[in-house]
This record gives structure tokens, sequence and C-alpha cells, in this order.
């Protein structure tokens, strides 16, 4: 039995405590927003946020999320206005889509921490994986996004 | 607001049944609108369905992946139409066996080769100008007035001389009785509205919050999910299972065994993973395996060797050759890449007495309708394909190979739905890979400096074939399910284009008379792949680009002549794909000095009815890393649709090809492949990417390709540019495995 909070919503899941939370996510929760990529936190797709910080759900079990708060792209704003959000629109950086629910997370969870990043912040810091090759406008919606912060 | 038709959540929770009845519904964000929500709708044709309360639902029997095609047709569409933009929908369509929405070379319906505008523009606007003629017909029975006097508008037609606006949903269910016109009058360009401009597309508002509804997130009542296993060894068959752990793992429902596969079904993913890994199985090897990379390209190199089927030639090249004053010789190499759509491989099945249902991320409905009808073994019109998002295709989601597992699965839990999804793991192991090649050239220059001769020699295996029913002892389980369901029309279409010489193998080498070569020949051999190989962005241009245009560089070099005006001579004759080549050099600023430390590349090519030519920027640190600094890419694709997405077509196009070019590889070790994953496939990241700044040059000739033509000159341009910083030339991919401390 696991107790936590998603997007606001308390929970208690009586499964498997090694299941990765993404797929307690997707299969039991039924939100499917965050995506499965790679798992093995490789490709970032899977990205939520636990306790304000970025991780990559794939890898981190049900056991280890003990009254915690996490939040997946479908929390991180009612209404698709989160500053990064909005600037992934303005900037129409998505193409196919799948890696940007987790790009997305992924970058809100940067500018939580560090809300003017350089190129070499980015750099560092988004390791995500883009097959569609979206790079050069997710760097432009993250400065953008940043200036909106 | 426009609304795309997406997969809602709300259907997956009705009952299958329903599911299978109501299908496509709407999900619009902010607020979800369902089709039951809609008003009354009235189907003028097969493109265009208009509702009484206005709202016009364009019809696509295309995939969307991300090339922004949802948005192209709806834009074809509506201005014909004169529609009221804000209040056009998008949907799928789920009858692909009907033939006004084939797609002419396929004789059904498929996503590929960038064929989406430049081979069905005109029935998009035609089907868009038909529904107007009709709307204009019920409008002048409706106020009794001539036709020539009523005129349309944003969803109008308007009586000038009366004062009166008629919304096209009042006149929706009179216009559908009408008889289509046999010639629609089509606009002028000068009248487009959208067709030409810079629209945004319809689908991102969806792909900001989680609510796009990809294959892997199609949830229906009921719903069971699998994993499978294919041999590790491609092409292997099951010999032996011991499944007595995974049955009695908690949440497993079924094991199926097939001749190639094993799958858990179970209820959660996590749980039909568990399970798989809990199975011991013995795998058959496959007739021919390759123990690792060298052993393959050392089979290309004895084909090679051997007899070649003549694929081109024009003079006599060994005549050219030996009076040639200057000859250059080199052997090129293309590994083999993988797709790795961020996507995994999946799709849902249903299979019930007389009726089969397919959910997922296809890029051939067509052949997926074909392959449910025959493996669960009913007529073709009882088989519903409903195409999802797709998570990334470039070609690997044309195959219908994973589809045939999803049925044969849920075959074996009849009257429940199967979702099916591959690990990572499984995906990149049973990649269609674009196919390795070996390139063995000779050509000559005269005193002159021109290019006198191109003997050309290629050992590359086969795509095509392996998807024909005979398609030979190489095709794996799965692929030969496949090749056995292709649905007549589309099978005779495969057989008119696949003769001796798969078509895909020459592109971008033969018939490239844009090029002033005075003798020319092409030989192929086509040793068989102990891999299943596919096609991939660009498919023959990719790697073949790279090759002839590295060449070119290297003749240029031994011509004593700047790259660039080399190119511009072999080009006198060809004044279109010279402008697109004088662009590139122009706007990267070619005759001026590059900045310190940075060395450019130019490269040229033509594939899928459009011309590209990039200039590479790049460095190479003094450990022999080299960075992609800028790529200056230029397309001309003829008439442009949608700027914006040709725009991010050609970005894409080329962030993929130097991620390609740089590092990507699968190779082979034991017969298995090596890179499984994305720890050891490295594909480009943030801090890998260069700048790409893309142009269109708007020739105004007919359409062309945009996904795929930008692609095949990234990786020329960047060796190019490699050899100008350090002497190496880069004469196989990927360049990480080359050292380039200058030479």
């Amino acid at each position: 039995m696991v107790k936590f909070n998603v997007n606001g919503e308390r929970y208690t899941l009586d499964a498997d405590p090694d299941m990765p939370l993404l797929w307690a996510l997707r299969d039991l929760l039924g939100l499917t927003g965050t995506k499965f990529g790679c798992g093995i936190a490789a490709c970032g797709a899977c990205t939520v946020h636990v306790d304000g910080e970025p991780v990559r759900s794939c890898v981190m079990p049900l056991a280890a999320l003990e009254g915690a708060d996490v939040v997946t792209i479908e929390g991180l704003s009612s209404d698709s206005t989160h500053a990064v959000q909005a600037a992934w629109i303005a900037n129409q950086v998505p193409q196919c889509g799948y890696c940007q629910s987790g790009m997305i997370m992924a970058v809100a969870g940067l500018l939580g921490s560090n809300p003017q990043p350089s190129d070499a912040d980015i750099d560092a810091a988004i390791t995500n994986i883009c097959r569609c090759g979206t790079h050069q406008r997710i760097r432009a919606a993250i400065h953008d996004a940043a200036a909106k912060v | 607001m426009n609304t795309i038709v997406n997969l809602s959540r709300r259907t997956f929770l009705a009952t299958s049944a329903t599911a299978a009845a109501s299908l496509v519904l709407g999900l619009t964000v902010p607020t979800p609108t369902f089709a039951e929500d809609e008003g009354e709708p009235s189907a003028i044709n097969a493109f265009v369905s208009l509702s009484d309360d206005g709202t016009t639902t364009i019809l696509l029997n295309k995939s969307e992946m991300g090339q922004g095609i949802f948005t192209g047709i709806a834009m074809l569409v509506a201005d014909e139409l004169d529609a009221d933009w804000a209040r056009v929908r998008v949907r799928s369509i789920t009858d692909p066996h009907r033939e006004d929405y084939w797609t002419p070379s396929y004789a059904g319906v498929g996503t590929g080769g960038s064929r989406s505008i430049r081979e069905s523009w005109m029935d998009f606007r035609r089907a868009g100008a038909a529904a107007r003629d009709m709307l204009v017909t019920a409008a002048a029975q409706r106020l009794e007035v001539p036709k020539d006097r009523l005129r349309t508008e944003n969803g109008y037609v308007i009586d000038e001389e009366n004062g009166i606006r008629l919304d096209y949903g009042e006149l929706a269910s009179l216009a559908a009785e009408q008889e289509p016109p046999a010639e629609p009058t089509l606009k002028d360009a000068d009248r487009w509205k959208l067709i030409g401009h810079a629209i945004e597309q319809l689908d991102i508002p969806l792909k900001v919050n989680g609510s796009a509804v990809y294959g892997i997130d199609v949830r229906l009542s009921d719903m069971l999910v699998a994993t499978a296993m294919q041999s590790p060894v491609p092409g292997g068959t099951v010999a032996d299972v011991d499944d007595a752990r995974a049955r009695a793992m908690p949440g497993v429902a079924a094991i199926v065994r097939d001749e190639g596969f094993v799958a858990v079904v179970a209820e959660t993913y996590w749980q039909a993973r568990q399970g798989l890994e809990a199975l011991q199985v013995t795998w058959s090897a496959p007739e021919l395996v390759d123990e690792n990379t060298q052993a393959m390209m050392d089979r290309f190199a004895a084909a090679l060797d051997g007899e070649l089927i003549a694929a081109e030639g024009e003079g006599d090249t060994a005549a050219a050759l030996s009076s040639s004053g200057r000859v250059i010789e080199a052997e090129y190499q293309v590994p083999m890449i993988a797709h790795a759509c961020m996507e995994p491989l999946n799709c849902t099945a249903l299979v019930e007495a007389d009726a089969c249902t397919i959910w997922g991320p296809l890029q051939t409905p067509g052949w997926a309708q074909g392959v449910g009808a025959g493996v669960a073994g009913v007529p073709i019109e009882n088989v519903v394909v409903n195409t999802t998002f797709l998570g990334g295709g470039f070609g690997r989601k044309f195959l219908v190979d994973f589809v045939a597992q999803a049925v044969l699965i849920a075959k074996a839990v009849p009257g429940r739905p199967v979702k099916t999804v591959w690990s990572r793991e499984e995906d990149f192991a049973q990649g269609f890979f674009r196919p390795a090649a070996l390139h063995r050239i000779r050509a000559g220059l005269d005193n002159d400096g021109a290019l006198a001769v191109w003997e050309h020699r290629l050992a590359q295996p086969s795509i095509l074939h392996r998807w024909l029913p005979e398609g030979g002892a190489m095709q794996t389980p799965l692929e030969r399910v496949a090749a056995e369901s292709l649905p007549g029309p589309m099978l005779e279409a495969r057989q008119r284009s696949v003769k001796e010489i798969d078509p895909t193998i020459p592109e971008s080498i033969a018939s490239k008379t844009y090029y002033a070569i005075g003798a020319r020949s092409l030989k192929l051999a086509m040793p068989p792949s102990s891999l299943p190989v596919g096609i991939w962005r660009s498919v023959g241009s990719s790697g073949n680009a790279f090759v002839f245009e590295s060449m070119v560089d290297e003749l240029a070099h031994a011509a004593g002549e700047d790259p660039f005006r080399f190119r511009r001579r072999l080009l006198e004759a060809s004044p279109r794909h010279l402008a697109v080549l004088d662009r590139a050099a122009e706007l990267a600023g070619w005759e001026k000095p590059a900045a310190e430390g940075r060395f450019r590349g130019i490269a040229l090519d033509a594939c899928f009815g459009s011309i590209a030519a990039h200039v590479a920027e790049v460095s190479v640190s003094e450990e022999g890393l080299p960075r992609v600094h800028r790529v200056t890419a230029v397309l001309d694709c003829g008439v442009v649709v949608n700027r914006r997405a040709a725009l991010a077509q050609i970005e894409g196009a080329v962030m993929q090809g130097v991620s390609a070019a740089l590092a990507e590889a699968i190779t082979l070790e034991e017969g298995r492949v090596v890179e499984t994953n994305f720890d050891r496939y490295r594909v480009l990241t943030l801090a890998e990417a260069p700048v790409v700044e893309a142009h269109l040059l708007e020739s105004g000739e007919a359409p062309g390709g945009v996904g795929e033509p930008a692609l095949p000159p990234v990786a020329p341009a960047v060796c190019n540019a490699i050899f100008a910083a350090t002497g190496v030339r880069v004469r196989s991919l990927p360049i990480s495995q080359h050292d380039l401390r200058r030479v």
C-alpha cells in the first residue's frame, strides 16, 4: 500500500512496490500524458515532478513515493497557461510531440530552481531526447518562458 | 478554436462495442467537445462533412507523425471550400479500403515518401472546391436565384444584391443532396487565404498538456496489456518455452506463443513485463546470421566482386576512365541506423467473431486493415482501423509487423481488447533498419577539370522485395504474415514498382542528370540482409547523398577548385538546382571567411520531388571532437502549403541528419543488435544541436516533398566541412568512429 498525491489528489495504491511510478500513472491512474520512452532513465519522456523536483518516473519505484507530491503534465496547469506551455505554443515547438510532456516538465523544473538559465545551464539540465529535431525551438521557448516567469 | 478530433478518454471508457462504433471522437482544449455533442452532420463528399451548427469536419486519410499533415490537408480543403478556419475540425478516417482515400502510388492508404502534398494536393483542393460548389447550388435553390449571383466567404454563401448571408451549416443537408460537379473550379493562387501562409499546427495545443492520444495511450474498458519478445537473433523462431513461473505471476492473463514470438498478456504493462522476464525461451536460429558487423560488410564486398546488375549507364565509362587526366577511386560505407521513434511500437486490437478493430500509430492504415482481415480471418470491410497520433514514424511505422503481432495476440483473447506495447529494447533489437551499404566509385576529371566519368558500384540489401509475399527466406515470421496480408490492390501496386531492382537503392545516384557528367554507370549488388531492413527517412537518398556529395567534394579538391564553384560548373545546365545552391552559399556567406576555427562544407541533393542545398559550419577540437555549429539549409519544394510546417520540417530533418551523421549506428555481435537502448544508441541532445537556418526557395513549381528532402545533404555537408577543418576525409559513418585530429 502506497499513499501519495498526484496533481493535488490523494491516492492509495495497492500495487507491486517495485512498479515504477510511470506505469502506475499510466495504467492505474489513467494519466497517459507522461510517456514511456526507454525504461532506463535515458530519454526523459517520463519526466514528472516529485516534491517539486524533476524525476524520471520510469525508474522511480512506488515504494519510494510514500507521502510524496507528484505533479504530471496534466497537473502543470489546468488550462495550458503555465509559462512553459505558453512558450511551447508560441514557439510552435512540438512536431510528433511525444517527448514534449517530459521536456516541458524538465524545463518547468529547471526554471523553478534557475529562473534565468544560460545556454550552458540548459545544455547541462535538459538532456531529454527529441527525435523530430525540435531542439532549437526548445531552446528558444525556454528563454522565452524564462523571460516571463 | 480549431479542433483535432482525437481519441478521447471518454471513448476509451465506453464498452468495446460502443468504442468500435463511435471510434474517433473530439477532444479540444480547453473545453472538450465530442462528436455526439455536435450538430447533425451531412457528408458532402469523402473529405468534407458539414454539421448544421456550422462545423466543418475534414476527414484525413494521412497520418500525423509530426510533419504537420493534419493542418496541411485541412488548409487545402478549407481554402477551396472558403470555410471558416475557426470552425474547422479534422478527423482520421477509419475505412481505408474505400478507394476515395487511396494514394495512387500505393493503391491504398499510407503516409510516406513525402507524398501527401505532392501526390494528393489537387484531390484535397478538389474536395473542398466541389463541396463549395454544392453549397452554392443549394443556396441558389433555397434563395431561388441564379448560382452566379452568389459568392462564398468564411463559411457563408452570400447574396450581395439582397443582403443575405447563409451559414454553411444551414445549407449542409441540402448541399449533401446535390450532384457533385464534374470538374470543380479551383482558386487561382492569388486568391488563396490559407495555402502558402504560415499557419499554426492544429495539434500543438494537445501536445503541451498531455491530452494528445498516441497509440500507446489507448485505453478501453476491459482492456489487457501485452508485451512480447522475438528472437534476439532477428528472424529466428521459437523452439521451446518454459512459462511455468510466468503463469503463476500476479495479473498474468495469458501466454501467447507464435512462430516468431512469445507474449505475456496481463492487466498492466508492468505485470506483462515481469511475466516476460520470467519466461525461459529457446530460439532456433534463422537461415542467415552475420556474426558481427564486419562479417556483414565482408559479404557485401564479396557481392561487389561478383556479378552485378546494371542500373544505369550512359557513354563508355571504361574508355572515359582510361583517357581521363585524373582518376579518383574511393570506397565508402554507410552503417545501419535505427528509427528509434520516441513512441515505442505498440498496437491495440480487438478480435471478435466476425470483426476486428485496430487502434495504433499507423503510417499505413491500409496495410494494417489487410493484416487485421488476414490474421483475424474476417472480411476487410469488417476491420475498423483507428489511426492515433504517431510518436514519430520516420518509416518504421509504415511497416505492420507490430500490427500483425498485436492482432495475433488479441486473437488468443477473443472479445477483449489487447494493447501490445514493445519495450525499448525490443523496439531496437527488432528494428527494420536503414540498410548498410558499400560503395566503390571511380571518377575522372578531364584536362579542364570537368567531370568526365563516374563509375559507381553499390552493394545494399533490398528493402522493397521484403514487402512482397515472395519476399524470401530472410523475412521474419511477422514480416511474412504482414506481406501475405497485403490487400490485393496494394500488392499489385508494389509488384508494378519493384522489378529486379529495389527502386529505392539507386535514389540520389541514378538519374542524377542535373549534374554535367560525361560517361556514367551504376551497377548494383543486392546481397541478402541478415537483419530486417526498412525505409528510414529519405530512404536510399540518406546514405547515397552522403557518398555522392562527399565524392564530388573529393573531386573538387582534386581539381584544385572551390567545392561550391566546382558544383556550380556541374549545374550549368540546371538553373533550378543552381539557384538552390547559390542561395545556400549566399545565406551562409560562403564567399566570406568563416570565424576563427570554423570551417564550411557544402552539399546538394534532389529527391522526393524537391531540391535541397546545405552549408554546414563545423569546428574540430585538438582532441579531434567535431562540433556542428550551424547548418544553413535551403529547400525548393515548389509551391509551399504551410510555410510554418515546411520550415519546421527542414529544421527537424537537419537535426536528425546531424544526429545520424555524428554518432548513430546499429552494430552486430553474435548476430544480435548491440545498441538496444538510448544509453548505447546515441542521438543528438540539446547540447550538441546546431543552429539551423532554414530557408524556402519558392520557385512556384509543382509541390515537391517536404519531410525528407532536407535530410540527405546534411551528412556530406558536415563531412566536407570536417575535411576542410582537418584534412581527414570521412568515408564511412558515423563520424564518431574516426580520429579527426588534424592530419
